[in-house]
């Protein structure tokens, strides 16, 4: 033991080589755990994560820039007054458009995606159907329509009752046919995203099948019908 | 209703394989060192005490490829400390970005939207009642702020289980209850949900239209407020929080409100789709 003892204190070339090295070795373990660690809201987030983060992000502003030169350009125009009254009624009607096709009161026509799901009965879950409808608003879904005939609107939820799926309370039946109106290659995209829809669908769990067709013109004709709001009032 | 079970995977801990793994390792390490020693001592040893002339070579061999072996570890690590701190670099060059980009995203909303009010004012100047949009459908699309009755529904997570951290999938199935429930209209934590509203996940933090938000999460929902607390508590909304709160301690209030105020989805518009 004693012996042991001054082999220690006392160690050959060789065993401190050994000790520095492995000190050493320690030391850069030690830099990578932390570098992994620390730092702030985005902690939990791996580099990959921040990536995809900041391309949702560096998307969105620049179709805000896109938007905000459009606005300035007919702010322009109005103010020029040549043929401000045109561009007016022009600009009125686009707006109006644009509201009628996010209420949902008015079919809509653009460029973007039919995605067709089969599945064995029972399979497709609302979450599933719930998660599929935030990827594709996530890659830019405008407007989007179950079947040829529920329009989705801010407010439509999705259940399921014993009949099966229902969205808005309308029964959703297979196969499941989603078109959305959007830039067709980003809605691909986003539907084939790992762990995305088609991941999901195709699982074991849920042993179904999803066809993509990207197209330059899908057309929505169902329409929603609200009822006056009862509660909400314009603020 | 809502099918909360299958949420997460169980956490698989093993706990007598990593460690058991650990000291076998270790043990082996060990006899390799000794049976350096062992080996290379002794037969200088055993040539000493036979007193011959034939000095091994083994010593010089030992001293060698201790130093190389040193010099790769070494080498290795460091190399491995410099990748370490050039993925902090990278990583707070991308941070940097991403809070650059989201404060242009809020000078763009806020230029856009007064943009957007000088084009209506001269508009109404021009048009006069032709340009009138309708109500209901500014109300129920997002566009515009909107106030009433309604609940405060509020949620946290449980610090202490990492399951108890509220993911896009639990704010998305809330949202979902909430509108089947009733809601004219919710906000999360001052995000108002229109038809294009993501709700994702980037890494730790949910994000709504691209903004990162943290717990507590605030949800309010204009309705009729006894009624559509009651018939959230009682659907798939109400049932994934109440799994939540059982299995992982997430808490959840909700509370009656006679006044809400709810800000408009800003940017809120179409690029790709026209009216057919």
């Amino acid at each position: 033991m004693r012996e042991a003892w001054a082999k220690f204190v006392r160690p050959s070339r060789t065993q401190l080589a050994w000790g520095i090295a492995l000190c050493l070795v320690a030391l850069a373990v030690v830099v990578q755990v932390q570098s992994t660690q620390s730092r702030d809201r985005y902690a939990g987030m791996r580099g990959d994560d921040l990536v995809q983060l900041l391309d949702g992000l560096t998307q969105e502003s620049e179709r805000l820039t896109d938007e905000v030169a459009a606005l300035e350009r007919t702010l322009e125009a109005l103010q020029s007054g040549a043929d401000a009254d045109e561009i007016a009624r022009q600009e009125a009607q686009r707006r109006a458009d644009g509201l009628a096709i996010l209420a949902g009161t008015q079919p809509a026509v653009g460029p973007g995606v039919r995605i067709t799901i089969s599945a064995p009965e029972g399979r497709i879950t609302a979450d599933l159907m719930l998660d599929a409808i935030q990827e594709l608003r996530d890659a830019g879904a405008e407007v989007i329509e179950i079947n040829d005939s529920i329009r989705l609107v801010a407010q439509s939820w999705v259940s399921e009752s014993p009949q099966g799926l229902l969205i808005d309370d309308q029964s959703v039946e297979l196969p499941i046919v989603i078109e959305a109106i959007g830039d067709p290659h980003a809605l691909a995209e986003g539907a084939r995203f790992r762990g995305g829809l088609v991941s999901q669908v195709e699982s074991q769990k849920v042993g179904g099948s999803v066809a993509i067709v990207e197209s330059p013109e899908v057309e929505i004709a169902s329409l929603h019908h609200p009822r006056a709001p009862r509660y909400a009032e314009p603020a | 209703m809502g099918d909360a079970t299958d949420r997460r995977p169980p956490d698989v801990t093993v706990v007598t394989g990593p460690s058991a793994r650990t000291e076998r390792a270790l043990d082996a390490s060990m006899e390799l060192l000794n049976s350096i020693q062992r080996d290379t001592i002794d037969p200088e040893y055993a040539a000493v005490a036979s007193g011959g002339h034939g000095r091994s070579r083994a010593p010089v061999l030992v001293v060698v490829i201790g130093l190389i072996a040193g010099l790769m570890f070494t080498t290795s690590g460091l190399r491995g400390g410099l990748r370490a701190a050039d993925a902090v670099s990278a990583r707070t060059e991308l941070i940097t970005q991403i809070d650059q980009t989201e404060q242009r995203i809020q000078e763009l909303r806020a230029q856009g939207n007064q943009l957007s009010i000088e084009i209506e004012q001269i508009e109404r100047e021009q048009l006069g009642d032709a340009h009138v949009l309708s109500e209901p459908d500014l109300v129920w699309s997002g566009l515009i702020s909107v106030s009433g009755p309604g609940i405060l529904l509020t949620i946290s997570d449980n610090p202490k289980d990492a399951n108890g951290t509220i993911v896009d999938q639990d704010l998305r199935e809330v949202a979902n209850g909430l509108w089947l429930a009733g809601a004219e209209a919710i906000s999360i934590n001052g995000h108002r949900l229109s038809a294009r509203t993501a709700i994702r996940q980037a890494g730790a933090a949910v994000t709504v239209d691209y903004r990162s938000l943290t717990t507590p999460y605030r949800i309010e929902a204009i309705g009729d407020p006894g009624a559509l607390g009651s018939a959230f508590t009682g659907n798939s909304g109400g049932s994934w929080l109440s799994f939540l709160s059982r299995n992982y301690g997430v808490t959840w209030a909700i509370e009656r409100r006679s006044e809400l105020l709810l800000g408009p989805d800003a940017g809120l518009g179409v690029d790709h789709a026209g009216v057919a």
